[in-house]
């Protein structure tokens, strides 16, 4: 156990300087707390007879180099291998400290610096981004709402839609939602993609109390139903 | 599980009737149809107008229904906005264009979803066409229903001023 830990710690230290980027490097993307006050705890922890030597080391590996556990979404300056070893170690100690770490009491997703994870990092970064450009509101099926609309074959003249939202496709940054509208007669289906930049406002109008995630049954219903 | 589809397959061909005025009822269509075709069985089955597809007319020509008999443009399947050659099957009685005659048509209403440039799509619950001349010009004085941008960029500009909606 003792002898693992310390190879668990030289590796740790060792591949700390090698992991850590310099600090001109532009850190962009999400640093998961979680990891850094778990860390301190879990090396403390896990060797004691070790305690005093490694102390002072782990304070500058974690707190000299912090970026060790932020993500680089432009260049990744580690090899996989380096990151997973590293990762590996902060993961298996993490559960065992969970009770002890102060800071994190939320359970709560935690996109690890993997490689792997890179897509969903960089989905969320630009819903963040979207974000914060316009305000977008919760939208919901049962919502009856109203889109200003750069509909590009219209040669960018805003157009004013309404409709009933009959469904909402979450998928990070491609969100899509679907909006049905019985217009002169005839039903007419447009799905936007909600983080679009042709689409200038969204306002909610009304509400309507659905049980369903996806009213696709309004098609099969009398006009009456979709219209708004 | 085998009796079970068996059952609900007329229910499914009299809602795809009912709703595509298309000739293929099956729970197969064509490989580039729409993404309903992974819950075939419960959901509607919405593809492309084509050769015996039968269309709504949304002008006062005359005509009242039509059936496709040739899409124009080389292509098998027509889409939101493609003209096609169609014979009409059914008109009132002092029209523009009488039972049985050869038109070119416009689909002005597609049932299959027509994507735009900026990632959004648009269908409609019914097909329909509006009928035109060779040169693009639509034969009768009014359009009925909305009518959609895409027509702009084909160059169906008459329509397009014609039209009560424009979606």
């Amino acid at each position: 156990m003792a002898s693992t830990c310390i190879r668990q710690m030289a590796t740790l230290s060792l591949k700390s300087r090698v992991v850590a980027a310099p600090k001109g490097l532009k850190v962009v993307g999400l640093s998961s707390p979680s990891f850094t006050p778990a860390v301190t705890p879990s090396l403390k922890q896990a060797c004691e007879p070790l305690r005093s030597t490694f102390q002072v080391a782990s304070k500058t590996s974690v707190n000299g180099r912090r970026d060790k556990f932020t993500v680089f979404a432009q260049a990744v300056t580690t090899t996989p291998e380096t990151e997973a070893e590293a990762d590996t170690t902060a993961e298996a100690t993490v559960p065992e400290t969970s009770d002890d770490a102060p800071a994190p009491a939320v359970k709560s997703k935690k996109l690890t610096t993997r490689v792997k994870h890179i897509m969903e990092i960089l989905n969320k970064d630009a819903v963040e981004a979207a974000n914060a450009e316009k305000v977008i509101p919760d939208i919901r099926p049962g919502d009856v709402i109203q889109l200003r609309i750069e509909v590009p074959e219209n040669k960018r003249r805003v157009s004013l839609l309404r409709g009933i939202v009959i469904s909402r496709r979450n998928a990070g940054i491609n969100t899509t939602f679907r909006i049905r509208r019985v217009i002169a007669g005839v039903g007419v289906e447009m799905v936007f993609p909600l983080y679009s930049p042709n689409i200038k406002e969204i306002k909610v109008v009304d509400k309507r109390k659905v049980r369903r995630a996806k009213l696709f049954y309004l098609r099969d219903k009398i006009a009456r139903m979709s219209s708004c | 599980m085998a009796m079970v589809t068996r059952s609900h397959l007329p229910r499914m061909l009299r809602t795809a009737a009912h709703h595509l005025t298309c000739p293929c009822p099956c729970p197969s269509p064509s490989p580039a149809s729409s993404s309903a075709s992974a819950n075939t069985l419960f959901q509607q089955c919405r593809s492309f107008v084509q050769m015996r597809t039968r269309l709504e007319v949304a002008d006062n020509s005359g005509a009242k229904r039509v059936s496709c008999i040739k899409v124009l443009g080389g292509g098998k399947h027509g889409k939101l906005g493609d003209l096609i050659i169609a014979s009409v099957k059914d008109a009132v009685p002092r029209g523009k264009v009488k039972k049985g005659e050869v038109v070119n048509c416009v689909i002005v209403r597609a049932a299959m979803h027509r994507q735009r440039s900026d990632g959004s799509e648009i269908r409609f619950d019914k097909n329909a066409v509006v009928i035109v001349n060779k040169q693009g010009e639509p034969i009768g004085t009014r359009i009925f229903g909305p009518v959609p941008h895409e027509l702009r960029s084909k160059n169906f500009m008459k329509i397009l001023t014609l039209a009560d909606h424009v979606t």
